[in-house]
């Protein structure tokens, strides 16, 4: 993982990054979906500006 | 092959046997006044394009070659001319809105078939997933966007190991870049794109030469074995064909909180926001 931007203060204030995961293969992404959207409900609890409460993994098929 | 050959095979495709011989002593008469008026290759020139001008329905039509009279399909074309002639307004209305609905079919379809597969270029693309954000009220999404926090790249790598993760944003205005390698400009562009350095992880077909888990680690970095401007122009030139990114060596009118943060530059070619 790359340090760039680890230590940069705006993780969870502005939406404005395109994000994208490689999974290893047979990996169920529906599991890695729902995971993952818990994640993020428990993390908006810690960053109120978190105003968007799902984050969904899309193939962009 | 002499011009009266030519002109005798020429004919031979298309015009009827009873029309050929009076047509060809026409052409022929012509093509010995040209050549005494142009030269020989301007006439035999002139030749060809007077052939290809008797090449219309008017001769056509009385071939007999071509189709039986009484066949079903001679008999549609010729119903269909006599239509088209009989109705020209209408004739141009319809075909032109064939030509119109052909045309729309076909754009659609080019426009389905890149939006279908625009990704697909990318190895083993059936692993590759973007990160999304859905505003959900009472259940229901009101509003979604293909942008997302960059703190998800953290949780992500946090939570799932083996799952690779990069973000990267793209700068909305032009901000005049220049890209120079030992005092020589190779190639100006107007935006950048900054991105992580796990950027070569997730994408790592992108990276033409060099190695993805090395690469980008230092701000001065070219993405290759090689520090020639020859190679940063190969793979300059090789980005914009396919749409990858490339790190640069030195970078000119970039903002100042923009420079602490790896800067690519990334063309799109065929665009997907």
């Amino acid at each position: 993982m790359g340090t760039g931007w680890d230590t940069a203060t705006f993780y969870w204030d502005n939406p404005s990054f395109h994000t994208y995961v490689r999974v290893p293969k047979s990996t169920d992404i529906n599991l890695v979906q729902s995971r993952l959207n818990g994640l993020l409900i428990e993390q908006a609890k810690s960053f109120p500006n978190i105003v968007w409460s799902a984050g969904v993994l899309s193939t962009g098929k | 092959m002499n011009s009266e050959k030519l002109l005798e095979s020429l004919l031979g495709f298309f015009c009827p046997k009873e029309l050929r011989e009076e047509i060809e002593g026409d052409l022929l008469q012509r093509f010995r006044k040209d050549t005494d008026r142009y030269g020989i290759k301007r006439a035999k020139l002139k030749l060809l394009l007077n052939t290809i001008k008797f090449f219309r329905p008017g001769i056509i039509l009385r071939n007999h070659l071509s189709f039986k009279r009484n066949s079903m399909i001679s008999h549609y074309i010729s119903l269909s001319f006599r239509s088209i002639l009989r109705n020209k307004v209408f004739s141009l209305i319809n075909i032109t809105g064939l030509a119109v609905g052909l045309i729309a079919f076909f754009l659609i379809i080019q426009y389905v078939t890149f939006e279908m597969g625009f990704d697909r270029f990318h190895k083993d693309h059936e692993q590759l997933y973007r990160v999304v954000h859905q505003q959900v009220k009472n259940g229901e999404v009101t509003n979604s966007s293909a942008m997302s926090y960059i703190g998800i790249r953290k949780l992500i790598y946090d939570n799932f190991p083996g799952v690779h993760a990069t973000g990267f944003s793209r700068t909305p205005i032009d901000l005049g870049i220049t890209y120079i390698y030992k005092d020589k400009t190779i190639w100006n562009h107007g935006s950048l794109i900054s991105a992580d350095t796990a950027f070569f992880n997730v994408f790592p077909e992108l990276l033409l030469k060099g190695n993805p888990s090395t690469a980008l680690k230092s701000e001065k970095d070219i993405v290759s074995p090689k520090s020639s401007p020859q190679i940063l122009l190969e793979l300059t030139i090789l980005f914009m064909n396919y749409s990858v990114m490339c790190r640069i060596s030195r970078i000119l009118n970039m903002p100042r909180s923009l420079s602490r943060y790896p800067v690519f530059s990334k063309i799109f070619p065929r665009r997907h926001t």
